[in-house]
């Protein structure tokens, strides 16, 4: 027995306030464990029971061109969306972040307001907007006399269109937070020390703000893997993503076998990709900043 | 327009005219007037909200006065913007940028003016080594204690050798020792460099052990501008009396007033005030009400052989604080109905405990008097 155990009996509230305060991670680790890695290593499961004579499914992923082009189709969306969420999301929170202290909220009301839209009608909308026969190309035909409708949709633009759409509250929202962290009095004190407003905010505020910027990239991208409404609705044959491929294997065809080897290999893709990005983005540290 | 880095920068004027600065309904500042000599060391004293750093903030260029001019080195900057009125500034909290590294922050002034490569580097160096960081050029800020931050934000803001330097309460996060040993470094920080300094602090022995001149402010007001020893020795209020130094407030009336000064009625019997002294309006004569300043160092507790003693009264001992080179008493005076405090300074005096009965002397020739506000004649 040690000195401390001896001193004091252990006590039940120990394991809400004492070293095995850990117990308030249960609730957390249980929905994780039953939502999450049962799930997946059932999957994993499926994937690898194959039976005799027969090839294992992770052949067929491997080594069949389609499921390597639905992967990459998925990464270049989801990586043009994080991209433009960013181009777009960054100039929109700053915007915000130094409007007067009475519009903030209003403002913020909005984009939290298209964000609580679901992702079906949003995707929806943009036909009315962008179809052939939409408003926008009935404009743009009545005013540059075209004979044609311009192909807005069902194309890589449709889709890239529709994600940023979606994602861009979520991005504005993250910057937004690493904005408000940047103490109030740096850009004025660089200001005080010779730098004019362009180089002060590129010089001190932009970089104080990059771990909101990683976080967001991150955030957008992850998320905008797993879409399945934008491209159907917006994509075109080319935009095809893993997740329609997998509802057509499993729901439609029934072939839990190869659509459980795509499930992990995109999952093990994930992990090796957040195994690079985290440490190198240091997105552990952002709360240290 | 940059000096080469051996030569003292100097220093350069200050001018603030009748500025006035309101945040909405609020007045901050009230038609405040200012003149600050080239290379002088001007602080700006107040307890909070007394506008202190607003005034700073309007020197700096980083608020806009409602109605007034600020003038430096002779030249309108009222509608300037920071950057280009060659001010140099170290914030309260140091403000230092936490993505760059020590030297990334000293180097910041002079990338902003286009000042690169050997020259910088020159810069850099020489400032690093009068401020002792030349060994932590390399870290992060927040790999530093506080004074190492202080010392940084001081470096970073005199590199590019400004005319100007402000200084918002560069003190008060620091410990006490600290403290101590700072005042002194700033001090011969601006006799070396030559530059004017405005130094805003709420801590009046900041104020009296650094300052040329000292404004002490009130309300968005100055109500006093002078030198610390005219300051402290000729108050022109009470309340400048009591923010500077330690003060006890006698009420007075004065019973005589001739070319030669004044004599006064007042709990201590009669006192005769030297004419310099008498800080009441000259139109107020006989039977005028004022406030007699009573210092520490202005009263001493009579020894038994020196009998009743002329300008005494009769006190009790409530405490005594002996701290080696002085000993200072507090003493209760039912005559004024007065808490005195008193400093010994005489080795090896006899010494008093708490609820000795002695007799407490003022020495009249440095009493002064000033207006009483709450009981105006």
């Amino acid at each position: 027995m040690t000195a401390a155990s001896a001193r004091r009996p252990w006590h039940p509230a120990d394991l809400l306030f004492g070293n095995a305060s850990l117990a308030w991670l249960a609730p957390g680790l249980l929905a994780v464990g039953v939502l999450f890695v049962w799930p997946v290593a059932h999957l994993a499961l499926i994937s690898l029971d194959v039976p005799a004579g027969m090839a294992s499914p992770y052949a067929a992923v491997l080594s069949e061109p389609l499921y390597l082009r639905v992967i990459s189709n998925t990464a270049v969306s989801a990586l043009g969306t994080t991209v433009i969420c960013l181009l777009i999301g960054y100039p929109t929170a700053y915007a915000i972040h130094v409007l007067p202290a009475p519009w903030r909220p209003l403002v913020l009301a909005s984009v939290l307001f298209s964000y609580a839209v679901g992702t079906m009608p949003r995707a929806f909308s943009w036909i009315v907007l962008l179809g052939d026969r939409g408003v926008v190309n009935q404009a743009l035909m009545t005013a540059f006399d075209l004979s044609e409708p311009v192909q807005m949709l069902y194309n890589q633009s449709g889709v890239l269109i529709g994600m940023t759409h979606v994602m861009l509250p979520l991005m504005v929202l993250t910057l937004l937070g690493a904005m408000a962290r940047v103490p109030e009095r740096l850009v004025p004190a660089a200001r005080t020390l010779g730098a004019g407003p362009l180089r002060a905010f590129a010089l001190v505020f932009v970089p104080l703000t990059m771990p909101g910027v990683l976080a967001g990239m991150m955030m957008t991208f992850v998320y905008s893997l797993g879409f399945f409404v934008v491209p159907a609705v917006l994509g075109g044959a080319g935009q095809t993503t893993v997740v329609m491929i997998l509802r057509d294997l499993t729901l439609g065809l029934g072939r839990w076998g190869i659509g459980s080897a795509l499930s992990i290999t995109v999952i093990v893709i994930c992990a090796l990709g957040a195994a690079i990005y985290v440490p190198l983005a240091r997105i552990g540290e952002i709360e240290e900043q | 327009m940059h000096p080469s880095a051996g030569d003292p920068p100097g220093g350069a004027t200050v001018e603030i005219t009748d500025v006035s600065k309101s945040y909405g309904s609020v007045a901050a500042l009230r038609n405040v007037s200012l003149s600050v000599r080239e290379g002088e060391f001007v602080s700006l004293l107040g307890a909070s909200g007394s506008g202190k750093s607003t005034l700073l903030k309007l020197i700096a260029g980083l608020e806009r006065p409602t109605a007034g001019r600020v003038g430096l080195a002779g030249v309108d900057a009222t509608n300037l913007p920071s950057e280009r009125r060659g001010i140099g500034m170290v914030f309260q909290d140091y403000a230092l940028f936490p993505t760059m590294t020590v030297e990334g922050n000293i180097a910041f002034p002079l990338r902003a003016r286009g000042i690169r490569g050997e020259d910088a580097r020159r810069r850099i160096t020489r400032v690093a080594e009068m401020l002792g960081l030349d060994r932590l050029l390399d870290r992060s800020p927040s790999q530093l204690s506080g004074g190492q931050q202080q010392r940084v934000a001081i470096a970073r803001a005199i590199v590019f050798e400004p005319k100007i330097l402000l200084l918002d309460e560069p003190l008060s996060a620091l410990d006490k020792n600290l403290r101590e040993q700072t005042k002194g470094e700033i001090k011969s920080l601006h006799h070396r460099l030559g530059v004017t300094i405005v130094y805003v602090t709420h801590d009046q022995s900041e104020a009296l052990a650094m300052s040329d001149r000292i404004a002490v402010m009130d309300r968005g007001a100055i109500v006093a501008f002078d030198t610390p020893r005219t300051l402290y020795a000729r108050p022109t209020s009470s309340f400048v009396a009591q923010f500077l130094g330690h003060a006890i407030l006698l009420p007075v009336t004065v019973i005589d007033r001739s070319e030669a000064g004044c004599t006064v009625d007042s709990a201590w019997g009669k006192l005769p005030i030297r004419r310099g002294n008498v800080i009441l309006p000259p139109a107020e004569g006989i039977g005028a009400r004022g406030l007699a300043v009573l210092r520490p160092e202005h009263l001493r507790v009579l020894e038994a052989a020196e009998g009743e003693g002329a300008h005494a009264v009769a006190a009790t001992v409530s405490q005594g604080l002996y701290n080696g080179s002085e000993t200072i008493y507090r003493a209760t005076c039912p005559a004024s109905g007065l808490s005195l405090m008193l400093i010994d300074r005489r080795p090896g005096h006899r010494t008093h405990d708490a609820g000795d009965k002695v007799r407490v002397a003022v020495d009249p020739a440095h009493l002064v008097v000033v207006p009483d506000p709450g009981r105006p004649a």
